[in-house]
C-alpha cells in the first residue's frame, strides 16, 4: 500500500502542508529541527492512531495556531481500494501557552471523547475529566464518516524504524513488548481490543491488591479481575508466541547477510501458554497459576503474572545478543526484525506495510546500510528521512524522488 | 488585562465544568442568557435552586425523588417482586423511557472501581442485601442492569453471591448493549430488547 497524498494542518511545525506521494521511494532531507521526525510521526499516526513520542495530544497542536486542533489527512491506497483517512486532534490551549489569544481561548471545543487513545484503544469511557481540565479529543474519519479509533488502527500499515530502534536489543523489556504490540495491532483488530481491555483490567486490579494489602477490600473481589485477566492473556500469549515464529526465518536470514551467525528470536512470555490445549483449559490453567500467587501478589501490590511482564530474546546459538553480543551485532539484531516486522504484517494483512525510514542510514555502518536497502527494493512505498543526503548510496538516491524540507514546508 | 466582565467570565467557567459542555457552549450558553429576559434567567436560576432543595434521595431505592419513597416504590401498579438494579438515577430515566419495565429499582450510586478508590461501601450494596432480606419472600427477581463495561461487570460478579443464598433468580441484561457503552446513552429500542431478553446470571 502507499500514500498518494499527505496534508498536515497545524500538526507540529506544519501549517498547512499539501504533499502529493504516491508509490515508489521518497527520500525527506532537511537539516535538524526542520521537520523530518514531525513528518514521520504523522504517517505512523495514520497506523496507528497515536503518536510514538508525544505524551500528550497538545504536543501535536501547533503552537500558536488559531483553531486550537490539529488535523492529518492521508488518500491511502491499498490493494482492494483507496480510502481517505482523517485525524482530527483538538487540544483546548493550557494556562501556560503564552501564545493562546483571547480568541483562540474558547475553541476547541471537546468532540466526541476519544473512546480510545490509540493503543490504549476500547476502553470503557473514563468518568467525566475533572473541571479544571477540559479534555482533549481525537476524531477520526474514514471516507468522511466518524469511525472510533479502535476500528481504525491497522487500516493503513506503517513499519517505522528510527534511531530509536536500534536500542531495541538492549533497551528495556517494555520496548521489546511494545514492538510486539504495535505490530499484532496493525495485523489484528481482536488483539488490539484485548490489548486495550487488557490494560484496563490491570489497572483495576493492581488498584484492588492494593486495597486488598490495606484491609480495604476483600480478597474474594480478586476472583472476578483473575477470570478476565487470564481471559485476555491467553490469546495476547498466544499471538504474540505466533509473530515471534513467523518473524524468525526472515530475521535469521538478514542476520546471515549481514555477516552474523544467524539469529533466533526467543518469546520469553511470564506464562507460558500451551498452544495445543482448547482455549477454555489454557484460561483456567492460567487462572490456577494466578490463584497461587495471590498471596504475593497482595503483599506487593503488583499483578505479577500475564503478559505486561513477556520480554524477547536475541540469540545467536547460544549467545544472548543483549548481554555479549558487541554492539554491531545488537544494531544488526535490530535490523533484521524490524525487516521480519514488514514481511510479517504482509504476509498476515496481505498487503505491504509502507515503510518509514527516519534518519536510520546515518547510524549503520556501510554493509548494514546496503543490506538494509536492498531488502526494501520490493517495497511498495518507502519514504526515507536525512540530515545527511551524501550518505544515501547513489543508486538508492538516483531511484527516489527528494523532498526537501524547511521550517515546517516541503519542497 | 480584563475585557470582559467577571460576571461573565464567571458564569462561562461555571458552565463549562458541566458534562458535555465544552467551552464554546458554555460561551454560547452564557451570551444566550445575557441577552434573554429577567423573568426567563430568573427563573431558570430558581429551578436550579429548587432542585437542589427539594430533592432528596429515597430511603428504599435511593433513587433521586421529592417524596420518600418515591413515586415508584410508593406505586401499587408497580411489581414490588422485581427489583432493577441499576448504578445511577440516570439509568432509571432512561429504562422508564422504554415503558416496558413494571417493577421497582434499586440504585447503587456508582460501580465498583479500585482504580478510584470506589469500594463495596461506598455503594448502596449493604441496603441491597438488607432489602431483599426484610421483604420475606416478596422479591422473586433482582435484574443486575449495572453498565456493560468491566466497572458495571463486576459490579454485579460482586453483588450476585452475596443475593444468591436469600433465594431470588439473578438475571444481568442481554447482550446487545455495546460493550463499553454506558446506559444512559443507549436507545431505547436497543434497552427495550436488553430487558425483555435479560438472562440468568451465573457471575
Ligand atoms: N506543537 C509544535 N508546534 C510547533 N513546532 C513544534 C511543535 N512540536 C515540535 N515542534 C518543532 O518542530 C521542529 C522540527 O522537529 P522534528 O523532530 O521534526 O525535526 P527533525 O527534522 O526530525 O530534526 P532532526 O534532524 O534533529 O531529527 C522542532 O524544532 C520542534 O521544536
Ligand atoms: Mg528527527
Ligand atoms: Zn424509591
Amino acid at each position: 500500500m502507499y500514500l498518494e497524498s499527505l496534508d498536515l494542518t497545524d500538526f507540529r511545525n506544519y501549517e498547512a502542508l499539501r504533499l502529493s506521494l504516491g508509490a515508489g521511494r521518497f527520500i525527506v532531507a532537511g537539516d535538524n529541527a526542520q521537520g523530518k521526525s514531525n513528518l514521520c510521526e504523522a504517517i505512523r499516526m495514520l497506523a496507528t492512531m497515536r503518536s510514538f513520542r508525544a505524551g500528550t495530544d497538545r504536543e501535536l497542536v501547533r503552537w500558536g495556531s488559531a483553531g486550537h486542533f490539529a488535523r492529518i489527512a492521508s488518500d491511502i491506497a491499498r490493494v482492494d481500494g483507496t480510502l481517505r483517512l482523517e485525524i482530527i486532534i483538538s487540544a483546548p490551549p493550557s494556562a501556560e501557552d503564552p501564545l493562546a489569544s483571547a480568541a483562540g481561548l474558547w475553541a476547541g471545543e471537546q468532540g466526541s471523547r476519544d473512546e480510545v487513545g490509540g493503543m490504549g484503544a476500547g476502553l470503557p469511557p473514563m468518568p467525566p475529566a475533572p473541571p479544571s481540565r477540559v479534555a482533549a479529543g481525537k476524531r477520526i474519519k474514514v471516507n468522511g464518516a466518524a469511525r472510533r479509533a479502535i476500528d481504525c488502527v491497522g487500516l493503513v500499515t506503517v513499519v517505522l524504524f528510527e534511531p530509536a530502534d536500534l536500542d531495541l536489543v538492549i533497551g528495556s523489556p517494555s520496548g521489546r513488548r511494545h514492538f510486539m504490540d504495535v505490530t499484532l495491532c496493525q495485523i489484528s483488530r481482536s488483539y488490539c481490543r484485548a490489548l486495550s481491555h487488557y490494560q484496563r483490567v490491570l489497572t483495576q486490579r493492581s488498584a484492588l491488591l492494593r486495597r486488598i494489602r490495606d484491609n480495604q477490600d476483600d480478597p474474594r473481589a480478586l476472583d472476578y479481575w483473575d477470570g478476565q485477566l487470564a481471559a485476555l492473556a491467553v490469546p495476547i500469549i498466544i499471538e504474540r508466541a505466533g509473530l515471534v515464529t513467523r518473524c524468525m526465518p526472515t530475521a535469521d536470514q538478514v542476520a546471515l547477510k549481514l555477516g552474523g551467525r544467524g539469529l533466533r528470536l526467543e518469546y520469553q512470555p511470564s506464562y507460558a501458554v500451551d498452544a495445543e490445549l482448547p482455549p477454555a483449559t489454557a484460561v483456567a490453567a492460567f487462572t490456577e497459576k494466578l490463584a497461587s500467587l495471590r498471596r504475593r501478589e497482595i503483599a506487593q501490590g503488583v499483578n505479577l503474572l500475564g503478559p505486561h511482564r513477556d520480554d524477547l530474546a536475541f540469540m545467536e546459538g547460544p549467545v544472548n545478543l543483549a548481554v555479549y553480543g558487541s554492539r554491531g551485532q545488537q544494531r544488526g539484531a535490530a535490523l533484521a526484525l524490524k525487516l521480519a516486522e514488514l514481511e510479517a504484517i504482509e504476509i498476515e494483512t496481505g498487503d505491504q506495510p509502507i515503510l518509514v525510514l527516519d534518519d536510520v542510514l546515518s547510524e549503520l555502518d556501510p554493509t548494514r546500510r546496503a543490506a538494509l536497502l536492498e531488502s526494501v527494493g520490493e517495497i511498495s512505498q518507502v519514504i526515507l528521512t536525512t540530515a545527511e543526503p551524501e550518505s544515501i548510496p547513489r543508486a538508492f538516491a538516483a531511484s527516489a524522488r527528494w523532498l526537501n524540507v524547511r521550517d515546517g514546508e516541503i519542497g | 488585562m480584563q475585557t470582559t466582565a467577571a460576571a461573565v467570565t464567571a458564569l462561562i467557567e461555571e458552565f463549562a465544568k458541566l458534562p458535555g459542555i465544552g467551552p464554546k457552549t458554555a460561551q454560547r450558553l452564557t451570551f444566550f442568557l445575557l441577552r434573554s429576559p429577567a423573568d426567563q434567567t430568573r427563573r431558570l436560576a430558581d429551578a436550579i435552586i429548587r432542585m437542589k432543595e427539594q430533592v432528596i434521595t429515597c430511603s428504599t431505592c435511593f433513587n433521586i425523588t421529592e417524596t420518600d419513597p418515591c413515586p415508584i416504590c410508593a406505586s401499587p401498579q408497580r411489581d414490588h417482586g422485581l427489583i432493577c438494579v441499576v448504578e445511577e438515577p440516570l439509568d432509571v430515566l432512561a429504562i422508564e423511557k422504554t415503558d416496558t419495565f413494571r417493577g421497582v429499582y434499586h440504585v447503587l450510586n456508582g460501580a465498583l472501581s479500585p482504580m478510584e478508590g470506589i469500594g463495596p461501601k461506598d455503594l448502596r450494596i449493604a441496603e441491597l442485601v438488607a432489602r431483599v432480606q426484610h421483604s420475606s419472600g416478596e422479591v422473586r427477581e433482582v435484574i443486575l442492569a449495572t453498565n456493560p463495561n468491566y466497572e458495571g461487570d463486576y459490579t454485579a460478579a460482586y453483588i450476585a453471591p452475596l443475593l444468591r443464598p436469600l433465594n431470588v433468580t439473578l438475571t444481568r441484561l442481554a447482550r446487545g448493549l455495546p460493550l463499553g457503552g454506558d446506559l444512559e446513552y443507549a436507545d431505547e429500542g436497543t434497552l427495550s430488547r436488553a430487558l425483555e431478553g435479560r438472562r440468568a446470571f451465573e457471575g
